[in-house]
Order: structure tokens, then C-alpha cells, then sequence
């Protein structure tokens, strides 16, 4: 394609974006918290509060220029923990659909593409899983494998792949008859040519927007998770663990519990907005 | 395979098994093609035509290898390549028109390097009357007519001996199909193609196919150089759907033959009537046509017809 050509389909493609104004929002706000918590150490007012750190004159500040969102018990910067809680809640979403959507995507490809007996597995397997409450079956694995950060992410991962596996099923199937695939086929393409290259960048836009929205669905999920315990332990922040510390000491500390609590939220409605506006880009119908 | 020939199908069958249910179980089959035969010569056009429904889309994927065979042999020489009816559904969306030409290019001419496949392309979309900057296009953002020119140059791309065209213009605007059946026409010359033709439309027929064949419910009734079909047709099914081409003249309207269709529906191919398949709606049907199915028979050197009308006159 010419650059020309290029920067014109991005201009429309920009055009329908932008007609949603929510959509920018969204795309702005996930970009800059995406981009200050990996430069956290950097950005945040007092990055050695992240971890054990006890400063017992400044303990329970409420809000000022010094301490934006107040300090908590040990006397620790709310603002900087909540910037570092972030880092938690990005790679639990990013290593848990890092698994997941890979992994579904592929068992959905082959299963919607091969059909027979292949496809009956992996979709009773799916059945099975999906008909599991997610937190129940969180909970479950981490009391097994004990609650650490990792076991959290790979029970995280078991379940969801399925979802992915389902989207992709569907869509493949409905896809695998089309004339393109055929005309492929008499071609004499390999079965992976048609399945990577003819079949899934009919289904890519499908499966980024539920990516996005499915990264605000696991923030969502470990913030319940870390609020329960389970996940992270302290000293390292995590807006769940620190919401459910600072509800300790309600209603007198309440910035201990509502920054962290509208921290999540905005990273949550950011992440929706933008799968809303990638939607209507894309043409995407879920 | 007689040396002459590009494609000899023998007793071609193809059933398809119809499933349902809770256990999903084959309940019947559709018998789609039921013991085709017939042979292309090289640079010839060979038309089927039929209802929809009468199997002439399956002969078609049987010989480019999308469908197995139920039984019967397929033998022909050099590669088959198909072009599609719906040129919507027939190109990926989200491939360019040069990703769409390179891979067939890339799998037949193994070793090319970047810049001759970007030459080749642009070749196959200079052959097909195309401007070669329409590699760097979405099929979105072609008309219905350049994008079967693309299915046409992809088709091209592996240097077939032969082409199945399942209905290539019944999907376009009238002005446009003149124009690819002329390309169509002027390819064969050029490259030596030999094509199987299919269409439900009769005048095309007559215009571009060398032989034509007239299926019904996934049997071949009459075969014969198109001109010697049209002047005199054999089959009372045959003369029925010449009935029903529109004519121009009244000279012509003269010339045609009147028969009527007995009322009815064309019977599902799940239960094809015993005898011959077609005598439920035959206007000249008789006892016999209920009970025994008829042969193909030579009735002039290259015409055959499957009707007891005519197996009585073999007799005797
Ligand atoms: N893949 C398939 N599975 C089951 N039935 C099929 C399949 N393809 C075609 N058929 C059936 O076979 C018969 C012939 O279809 P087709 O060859 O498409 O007819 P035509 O192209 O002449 O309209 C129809 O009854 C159709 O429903
Ligand atoms: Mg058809």
C-alpha cells in the first residue's frame, strides 16, 4: 500500500473514531495509564512508598498538594501506591489474556475449521468450563495451588481461553464455506495458510475488541480477587488489597478507600470506552 | 483417456448424506449427481445447464477436488482452477488484490523472488484487462465486474489446462457480462483453455458453449453441439426451457417450440420419483416413464437424449 493510500484509510478510520467522543476519552485514558505506570518509578511523587515503608508522622493525611489522594496507616502516599497498584492490574490482564486469547483463538480455529470429533472436544471441554462461575473457580484454584499472584493468572487463563475459543468457533465456521477459503483449497494453500492467513483477519477485529473489554472485565475480577486477599499480599499495592485496607478505617479515612476504588474505575470505563470506539471502527458486531 | 481429450468424467455420483436430529444421524441422502458422464475436448467450452438445484455447482467441485466423489472417475490433464459465482464471497476481504494473485503464484512457481511476483501480478492484471495498481486494492473497494476479473487472473495464475465457470456473470449487471464472457472467450483463445461452462441462463449458452448438457435432478437428459441442440432438441425437458427463453422477434417466436410444463414443482432430490426423475412433470409422459428409468441414447452422431420416446424408435 502507498503512503499515501495509508494515511488516507487511517484519516477515516481516525474520522469514525472520533465521531464517538467517549471513544477518545477512552483511548486517552487507557494510553496515559498505561504509559505512567510503566514509567512509575519515575512519574510518582515518592516511588519508595510502593513497597515496606513506614513514615509514622505522616500517618492518615488527608488530601493536599504533598499527598494528592492522602497517606494511609504507615503513613505511605496513596497517589504513588495507587500508580504502582496499576502495574499489578496490567499484567495480571495482560499475562491472563496473554494465555487466554492465544490460546483460544487457536483452539477455536482448529475446532471450527477440522469439524468432527476435534470440534466436539474442544467445545464440551468449553461447555465444561464455561459452566463454572469464574470467581468460584478462582478461588478454588487458588486454595489448591495457594493464593500467590501467578497460580491466580494461570486459574484466570484456564477459564477464559473458552470464551475466545467459542467467539472464534462461531465465526470460523460460518467463514470456513465462504468461496475465498475454497478458491484457497483448490489453490492447493496448507490448512495453516488458510486457517492463520484466510480465516483469523476475518475474525481479528472481533477478537481485539473483546480483547479490550475483556482487559477491563480481569482488572475488574482481581480487584474483587486482591479485595478477597487472594493474589497480591502486601507490601506490594494492589488497588483491590488497598480498598479493602483502607475499609478498615471508614468513615474518617475515607480517601484511603475511594482513590484507589475511583482509580480502578477510570482504568475500567477508559478500557470500555475504547473497545466502543474500536468497535464502531472496525465494524465489529459482538 | 483418449489422447484427444482434456476431461473425461465417468459415472460420475456424488450423495450428499442428510443429517438431523438429536443424535445427528444420516436420515437419506440428496443424490446431488447421480452417474454423470461426459468428455471436453481441448479449447472446447462445455455447458451444463439445469434448474437450480439439479447438481450442476457439484460436478464442479467434485473436479476441482472440493468434494469426494460418492463414486465414478474423474481424468484429466494439467491443473483445474475454478472461478466462483458470487464475486462478493469469492475474494477475502482483508487480503489485497496482489496477496489474493501471489498465493497462487507462490504455490505453483515455487523460488519467485519479490520482485517477479510483483511483475507476475501484474501481468495477470494487465491479461484480465485490469490496471496493474489495482494490486494495492481491497476487494471493497472493486465493482462487482474487476473483481471477477480478479477471480478470473487468480484462476489464471497456476496455468490451468481447464476452468470450471459456475455461473461467472449471473451475478452481474447485464452490461458487465458481455464484457467478461468476451474476456472469457478471448483467454481460451490464447491460452488453450478448455472450459467447463455453468449457467442457468440458455441464451448465454447458445452464444458461447461448444456442447451443451441439460441436467435434471443430478442426471444428464440430453448432450449435443449446442447449435444441434437448439435446433432440435430432443427431450421434452429440454424443449420445455427453450420454451422459456425470452425472444426478440416475432420470426423467432415462430420458430419455438411450445411445449408446457406439467404443473408441479421440481421434486426435492431427496426423493427423486422412480422411473424417470422427470415424468411427474412431463407433458408427454407415459406408463413406462413411471416405472423405468431411460438410458442415454444416441439419436445422431453426438446427440443424446435419455426419454423412452425416443428408447421406443432404438427398439424397434
Ligand atoms: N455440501 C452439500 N451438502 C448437502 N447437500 C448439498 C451440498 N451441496 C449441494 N447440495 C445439494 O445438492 C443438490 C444440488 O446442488 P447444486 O449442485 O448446488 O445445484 P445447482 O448448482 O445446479 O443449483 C441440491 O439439492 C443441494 O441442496
Ligand atoms: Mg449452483
Amino acid at each position: 500500500m502507498k503512503f499515501a493510500d495509508f494515511r488516507r484509510k487511517l484519516a477515516q478510520y481516525w474520522y469514525r473514531f472520533s465521531q464517538n467522543k467517549a471513544s477518545i476519552a477512552g483511548l486517552i485514558i487507557t494510553v496515559t495509564i498505561v504509559l505512567v505506570t510503566i514509567l512509575a518509578p519515575y512519574v510518582t511523587p515518592y516511588p519508595e512508598h510502593a513497597g515496606v515503608f513506614v513514615d509514622f508522622r505522616n500517618t492518615f493525611k488527608p488530601p493536599s498538594s504533598a499527598n494528592w489522594f492522602g497517606t494511609d496507616q504507615v503513613g505511605r502516599d496513596i497517589f504513588t501506591r495507587s500508580i504502582f497498584g496499576y502495574r499489578f492490574s496490567l499484567i495480571m490482564a495482560g499475562t491472563v489474556l496473554g494465555i487466554a486469547v492465544p490460546l483460544g483463538v487457536v483452539l477455536g480455529l482448529v475446532s471450527g475449521y477440522f469439524g468432527g470429533w476435534i470440534e466436539s472436544l474442544i467445545m464440551r471441554l468449553t461447555d465444561i468450563v464455561l459452566a463454572l462461575p469464574p470467581l468460584a473457580m478462582a478461588i478454588a484454584v487458588s486454595a489448591v495451588l495457594g493464593s500467590d499472584l501467578g497460580n491466580t493468572m494461570i486459574a484466570l487463563a484456564m477459564i477464559w481461553w473458552t470464551w475466545y475459543a467459542r467467539l472464534v468457533h462461531g465465526m470460523v465456521v460460518s467463514l470456513r464455506n465462504e468461496e475465498y477459503v475454497e478458491a484457497a483449497q483448490i489453490m492447493g494453500a496448507s490448512k495453516l495458510h488458510i486457517m492463520f492467513r484466510e480465516i483469523l483477519p476475518n475474525c481479528a477485529p472481533a477478537i481485539l475488541v473483546k480483547t479490550t473489554l475483556d482487559a477491563a472485565f480481569v482488572i475488574e475480577l482481581s480487584a474483587g480477587l486482591s479485595f478477597l486477599g487472594l493474589g497480591v499480599r502486601p507490601p506490594e499495592p494492589a488497588l483491590g488489597t488497598m480498598v479493602a485496607e483502607g475499609a478498615r478505617y471508614l468513615p474518617a479515612n475515607w480517601w484511603m478507600t475511594v482513590f484507589p476504588a475511583l482509580a480502578i474505575l477510570v482504568l475500567i470505563f477508559g478500557l470500555n470506552w475504547l473497545a466502543d470506539g474500536l468497535r464502531d471502527v472496525l465494524d465489529v458486531d459482538l | 483417456m483418449n489422447s484427444s481429450e482434456v476431461l473425461v468424467v465417468d459415472k460420475l455420483v456424488k450423495y450428499f448424506p442428510v443429517k438431523g436430529g438429536f443424535w445427528r444421524r444420516a436420515h437419506g441422502q440428496v443424490r446431488a449427481v447421480d452417474g454423470v458422464s461426459f468428455t471436453v475436448q481441448p479449447c472446447q467450452v462445455f455447458g451444463l445447464v439445469g434448474e437450480s438445484g439439479s447438481g450442476k455447482s457439484t460436478i464442479g467441485r467434485l473436479l476441482v477436488g472440493l468434494y469426494r466423489p460418492t463414486s465414478g472417475t474423474i481424468t484429466y490433464r494439467g491443473k483445474m482452477q475454478m472461478v466462483f459465482q458470487n464475486p462478493g464471497s469469492s475474494l477475502n476481504p482483508r487480503r489485497t488484490v496482489g496477496k489474493t494473485l501471489e498465493l497462487p503464484l507462490r504455490l505453483h512457481h515455487k523460488g519467485l523472488t519479490r520482485k517477479e511476483l510483483r511483475q507476475r501480478v501484474a501481468e495477470l492484471l494487465t491479461q484480465v484487462e485490469l490496471n496493474p495498481e489495482y494490486a494495492n486494492k481491497l476487494p471493497r473497494s472493486l465493482s462487482g465486474g474487476q473483481k471477477q476479473r480478479v477471480a478470473i487472473a487468480r484462476a489464471l495464475a497456476s496455468d490451468p489446462k481447464f476452468i470450471v465457470l459456475d455461473e461467472p456473470t449471473s451475478a452481474l449487471d447485464v452490461s458487465v457480462q458481455a464484457k467478461i464472457i468476451k474476456l472469457i472467450l478471448e483467454l481460451k483463445d490464447q491460452l488453450q483453455l478448455s472450459y467447463l461452462l455453468i449457467s442457468h441462463d440458455l441464451s448465454l449458452m447458445r452464444n458461447v458453449a461448444d456442447v451443451t448438457a441439460v441436467m435434471y435432478l443430478g442426471k444428464i437428459v440430453e448432450i449435443a453441439p449446442t447449435a444441434e441442440l437448439f435446433a432440435n432438441p430432443a427431450h421434452p425437458y429440454t424443449q420445455v426451457l427453450l420454451a422459456s427463453i425470452p425472444v426478440v422477434s416475432v420470426e423467432e417466436e415462430a420458430l419455438k417450440p411450445t411445449k408446457r410444463l406439467v404443473e408441479g414443482e421440481i421434486p426435492s432430490p431427496l426423493q427423486i420419483p422412480q422411473g424417470c426423475s422427470f415424468h411427474t412433470r412431463c407433458p408427454e409422459a407415459m406408463e413406462i416413464c413411471t416405472r423405468v428409468a431411460p438410458e442415454l441414447l444416441t439419436i445422431n452422431p453426438d446427440h443424446q437424449v435419455a426419454c423412452h420416446l425416443h428408447g421406443k424408435r432404438g427398439e424397434s
